[in-house]
Order: structure tokens, then sequence, then C-alpha cells
């Protein structure tokens, strides 16, 4: 495992210059990711189309790909991109995981390559499901990362499976008569589980040392290893500048998102969270920063605590509940 | 006043007066042109066209609106590359955009800025009349927010045939009520309009050459040249520091070597542009960031260096480009 001061010192294949919104959680992952692939071998990256992709591949412009203006002597240096609709980030990454190995394989690439895919939450877990299961059901060695926003960030902040209980989206809308989302999110880690991946991690760089060893253990690993990073929007879930990181630590420690790694056959762990509902912070802290849950708690001058709204007790204990069940569904999935 | 009156009647008579609008994500181009746009068609004999062009824009990144007005059917589809009149609703957006590219002799610009017409004339070394709104600091008193884009459709009210102060804030609030906006937050819209109707200046100015614009790369479709839809951000020349709050930076200062090379805020940094040494003692030391070309001031080192040696300080004027 390299050390956290080595890696974060190592080239990123993803540039300045996308046009991601300030501080975006899935900018502060790629540039992540882009690192931890500068480890020697060369990587070829399956985008699908959300946030991530529209504002950092404009045709006919690379915008924010790269590794300076040279064509690098380091073939290893080099990466590649394969753009490729909405859905079908993973399959197409496994495709080419698999002619790369065929290609490896005959003598026709001197070296192998390691093969990631990237999209978001709508893209892999509602259109995509199909796809996604199929990859990973099929075991093929490639990582591939799921940025959860909760949402469909990208053509205007629309429900996703993935839409925490009682956010307001742009079709689920909060009124008098309606409480915002009302479906529970989808078990997107225990889908993973089951249909056989090598590893399935939640884990975001708000937590490097976690995030990069997890990275680090799918790029060197064989199998399909499979990480959602929990990726706070900053336009979508309306909240202040500057607290992206500090939310998506929130996100694990209230439970929302909990750092989670399983190796297939091994008891999966949960990280950075307590399983003790009165051991961790109470959700109302995660809820309050944003807009979208403005229905539901609120600030409070007098304690400097956001308080739940009068009436909407149910609501948020309905959260809570769901919160815990989750975290111990996790704990005791095998 | 009457002149243009007079003259914007005839364009109008005869084909379609052009409108653009540049900001920036936030900034309400969208909102203005809209609004335009719905006051005009309450009239029977005006036909209008108007769309935003911004892709995939994100907070803080350059948009951009078409109009066209007239007073017979509008034909042309196209983005409007010679405007009649142009518009820049957030100052900000200059240094990624030529708000006056393309714009013919004796133009109408129409600017949200504490600048006289003069000055921002010679600023923007613009020829034609120019008009001026300090639309951020109205909207400060009435929405606490700088958003300049609800005076410049006021003022805008003011100068279009067709179009007038009360219209206008009728308009504004079935859109405002549209977009689902809370009653209180209407209300002061609507003062903040009527705040900024007859408080704009104007000059007749005469400033820079024809050189000092770039000429519009084409005229509509056809014409389109590879990648023009993404002219607006390029790659490398994508200078994102242009989408930091405006007249604001980032300020980097460690005289005590406080630095502890956590690293947390290169990790955080979205635009992976925070600038280190490697050092013995420590494992790296920060020593800075890019500022003037990549930084869109997110706030993210700030929040996160235990040692606070980030802030945001505003940009001097003296500096400002
Ligand atoms: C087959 C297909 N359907 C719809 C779209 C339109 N589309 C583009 S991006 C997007 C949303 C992406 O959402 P998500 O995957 O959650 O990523 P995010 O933008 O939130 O990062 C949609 C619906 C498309 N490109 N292709
Ligand atoms: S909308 Fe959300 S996910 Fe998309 S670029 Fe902005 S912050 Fe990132
Ligand atoms: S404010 Fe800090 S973290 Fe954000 S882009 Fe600028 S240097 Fe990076
Ligand atoms: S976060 Fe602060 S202390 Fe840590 S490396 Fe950056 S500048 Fe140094």
């Amino acid at each position: 495992m390299a050390k956290l001061v080595d890696v974060l010192q190592r080239d990123s294949c993803f540039q300045p210059g996308s046009t991601l919104c300030a501080g975006c959680m899935e900018s502060i992952a790629f540039q992540n990711i882009g690192k931890l692939t500068d480890n020697g071998r060369k990587t070829i990256f399956a985008l699908g189309t959300f946030c991530g992709e529209v504002s950092t591949l404009q045709y006919p412009n690379p915008v924010a790909w790269g590794r300076g203006e040279e064509t690098p002597d380091d073939w290893t240096k080099s990466f590649g991109i394969m753009h490729h609709v909405f859905e079908s980030a993973p399959s197409v990454a496994e495709g080419i995981a698999d002619t790369a190995q065929q290609l490896f394989e005959i003598g026709a690439l001197s070296q192998q390559v390691q093969v990631c895919s990237l999209s978001g939450d709508g893209g892999a877990l509602s259109i995509g499901l199909r796809t996604l299961l199929h990859t990973i059901a099929r075991g093929t060695s490639l990582t591939i990362f799921v940025l959860i926003n909760e949402i469909f960030a990208n053509t205007g902040f629309q429900y996703s499976p993935t839409t925490s209980l009682g956010s307001e989206t742009s079709t689920t809308p909060v009124s008098e008569l309606l409480p915002g989302n009302m479906t529970p999110p989808i078990d997107y880690l225990g889908l993973a589980v089951t249909a056989g991946a090598q590893r399935v991690v939640q884990a975001s760089p708000a937590h490097p040392k976690f995030f990069n060893r997890m990275v680090e253990q799918g790029l060197s690993g064989s199998g399909t290893t499979i990480i959602f990073v929990p990726s706070p929007c900053i336009t979508g879930w309306k909240y202040p500048d500057g607290e992206t990181v500090h939310l998506a630590q929130l996100a694990c420690e209230t439970g929302f998102f909990p750092c989670y790694a399983k190796e297939r056959g091994r008891p999966g762990e949960l990280k950075f969270v307590e399983l003790d509902a009165t051991k961790r912070p109470p959700i109302e802290a995660f809820l309050g920063l944003q807009r979208r849950f403005q229905h539901l708690v609120r600030f409070n001058k007098a304690t400097g605590t956001y308080d739940i709204r009068p009436g909407q007790e149910e609501s948020v204990a309905r959260i809570r509940d769901w919160i815990q069940h989750r975290l111990e569904q996790l704990q005791r999935l095998a | 006043m009457e002149m243009i009156a007079e003259r914007l009647e005839q364009i109008l008579a005869h084909g379609a007066l052009e409108l653009r609008g540049d900001g920036r994500a936030g900034s309400g181009v969208v909102l203005t042109m809209q609004s335009i746009a719905s006051t005009a068609i309450a009239d029977p004999s005006l036909h209008v066209q108007e769309w935003p062009f911004f892709s995939s824009a994100r907070k803080g990144a350059p948009t951009r609106g078409f109009l066209r007005l007239s007073r017979r059917p509008i034909e042309k589809a196209s983005q409007v590359t010679h405007p009649h009149i142009a518009m820049m609703v957030d100052e900000g957006v200059s240094a990624f955009v030529d708000f006056a590219q393309g714009v013919p002799p004796g133009g109408i610009f129409v600017i949200n800025t504490p600048l006289t017409p003069e000055a921002a004339a010679e600023k923007y070394r613009l020829t034609g009349r120019v008009y001026t709104i300090d639309g951020n600091t109205i909207a400060m008193q009435h929405l606490k927010q700088p958003l300049g884009n609800i005076s410049l459709f006021a003022l805008l009210c003011d100068i279009l045939p067709g179009l007038s102060a009360e219209a206008g804030r009728e308009h504004l609030e079935i859109l405002l009520t549209k977009r689902r906006l809370p009653r209180p937050l209407i209300e002061s819209n609507g003062n903040l309009f009527m705040a900024s109707v007859g408080v704009a200046r104007h000059a007749d100015c005469v400033c820079g050459t024809t050189t000092d614009h770039h000429v519009s790369p084409f005229r509509g479709y056809g014409e389109l040249a590879p990648g023009a839809q993404s002219r607006l951000r390029l790659s490398r020349t994508n200078l994102t520091s242009a989408y930091a709050r405006t007249g604001f930076q980032l300020h980097f200062s460690d005289p005590d070597g406080l630095c502890n090379g956590c690293g947390h805020c290169i990790i955080n940094c979205p635009e992976n542009i925070i600038s280190f040494r490697p050092d013995a003692a420590t494992g790296v030391r920060v020593t800075g960031a890019e500022i003037s070309r990549y930084c869109k001031l997110c706030n993210e080192c700030i929040a996160v260096c235990p040692k606070k040696l980030f802030s945001e300080i505003p940009i001097l004027h003296s500096q400002a480009v």
C-alpha cells in the first residue's frame, strides 16, 4: 500500500479546467482516482453520461483529462477514455478489460492494463442496473466506481433510486400535500454483494486513507471491485460553500452513507460509524445543512443546533429507523 | 432615448431585434430573458423567440441567453451572433467571454455595474449607446444578495418597444410564482424591480477600435465551425477561476511555517491545484494554490485546513481584471 503522503504527490490524470460546480465531490473523487491510477500501469476509463462526464469531456475538448501537452515517454502514464452511452459504463469497461486481456495473452500488449468504469447513481442503479449486475456477475477484473449523489444531477436533480427519504428533488417536490421522496433508497450494497462482486466498498475521499486503500485493492486485485462513492452535490443538495467534505464525513457518521467494505466470502465491515444510534451524531446535523431537507428541520439560534420542525417528527423518525435498519442489515450481510 | 426608441421600432418592423445576454450560472440571465419574453408576448403584435444556451453549465460557469423580438414572424433559429443589444449580467464573466463580440457599430450595451457608462465604455472598449445600472447594490438592499438581473430587466422594460415598467412588474410576478418562489421573496423581487426603474444611466460613447472585439465566428447554422458549440469553454483556456464569487479570491499565507503536511487541502481541492514542495520533516509543505487560473473559490481548502492557512479576500479594484 502506498503511503498517503506519496499518493498525494502523484500526477493525476484529472486536471483543472472542468466545468463541474465549485466544490463538487465528483471532482474531488476524480482527482484522487487519477492519482491512485498513476501506479505504473496504463489505465483505461469507461464513462457513462453524468455530470462528471459532460463537464469534463466536451467534444472536441477533453477539458479536464490529460497529463500535460507532451506525449508521455512512459507508456503507463498514458491513459484511455471510452465514453459510452448513459447506462453502459460497467459493461463497456468489461469489454475493454476482456479485450485487453486477450491482446496481452497473444502478446500484442506487452503489459496488462487496469480498467475503471465511472458513472453516476442514476446511470448505474436505475437505467443501468441490469448491465451493472450482469457485469459484476461475470467477474471480470475491473474497478467500477459509482458516484452517488442521490439524484440525476446532470439533467436537473430528479429523483434517483438512492434518494434519501424525505428529500426534495425536482420530481419529488415538497408542498403542503407532498412530503418529498417517500421511497426508501434501494439496497445497492446488498445487490452488489448478491451479484457476487469480489469486493463491495462504500468510501469517499473524505476518509482518504480508507478510500486509497480500497481503490488500491480494487486496482491490484482480481475480480470485480465495486466502489460506491457518496458524493455530496452542492447544487442539488443545496448547501453552503465549503461544506462538501464535511457533509461527506457527516453522511458516514450519521449512517446515511456508512463507509463499508466487504470481501467475497468474508463478513463485511462498517467503518467510522457506530451501530449504536445513541453514539452517532444526530441526523438533524446532516439534514440541517441542506436546503433539500428544510421542510424537516430548522436552525435553532438559541442552541446553535438543528431542530425538527413541529409536525415533522414522524418523517424524521422514519429516516432514523431506516438508517438503523440498514446499518444492522449491512452488519449481517455475509 | 427618443431616438433609440425610434430606431428599435424600425428594426422590429423590418426584421428581428436581437438581444444577447452574458452571465454566469446563478446570475439570472435566463430569468431576465424569460421575463422579457413573457412580457413581450402579452403584446399580440410582437413575436418573440428566447432560449438559454449553457449545455453543461454548472454554478459559476458562463451562461448565455438569446432573444429575438419582431413585428413579423421570426424565421431565424440560430444563436444571436450580431446582437443589436448586448447585455452583461455579471461582470465576472468578462474574464471568460467578450460580451460585445459581434455587436455592429452603434450597438446598445447594457451592463450591470457600479461604473458610469463612460467608465464602463472605457473598460470594455465600447462604441455605441451604453447603459449602466448598479443592480447588485440595489439588490443587496432588497434581497440581501448581489443579483443584478432584476434591475437589468427593469432597465430593458424602459428601452424595449412594447414593454413598460407596469407590464414588466406584473409578468415578473407571474414568472416567479410559476417558479414556486415563496411569497415574501416575490414581493421583494417586485420592490427591487420598482426601485430599479429609471435609475439607470446612459451615454453615447466612442471608445476602442473595431479590432478590440472578437469577430463573430459564424452567422448561424450552416456556418458553424467544428467545436463552435463549445467555444465558450475550451480545454486549458478554460480558466475556471472566473467561476469564483465576483470580487473575491483565495489567499494562502503561512509566515510561521505552520503547515503540518496533513494533505487535507491537497486531497480535497476539487481542482487539484494546491502547490506544495516535499519536506523532510512533514512530508509535504503547502506553498499556495493556482489561484489566478483555476481556483473556483469553492472554500473546501479553507474548511479542511486544521491550521486555518487559507482564507477568502476581496480582490482590490486595482488588481481586478
Ligand atoms: C439513454 C439515456 N437516457 C437519458 C439520458 C439523459 N441523461 C444524461 S445524464 C442523466 C442523469 C445522470 O444522472 P446520474 O447518473 O445520477 O449522474 P449525476 O449527473 O447525478 O452525476 C440523464 C438522465 C441519456 N444521456 N441517455
Ligand atoms: S450538479 Fe452536483 S454533481 Fe453535478 S457538477 Fe454540480 S455539484 Fe457536481
Ligand atoms: S478554494 Fe481551495 S479547494 Fe477550492 S478550488 Fe480554490 S484552491 Fe481548490
Ligand atoms: S490542510 Fe493546511 S496544514 Fe494540512 S497540508 Fe494543507 S495547508 Fe498544510
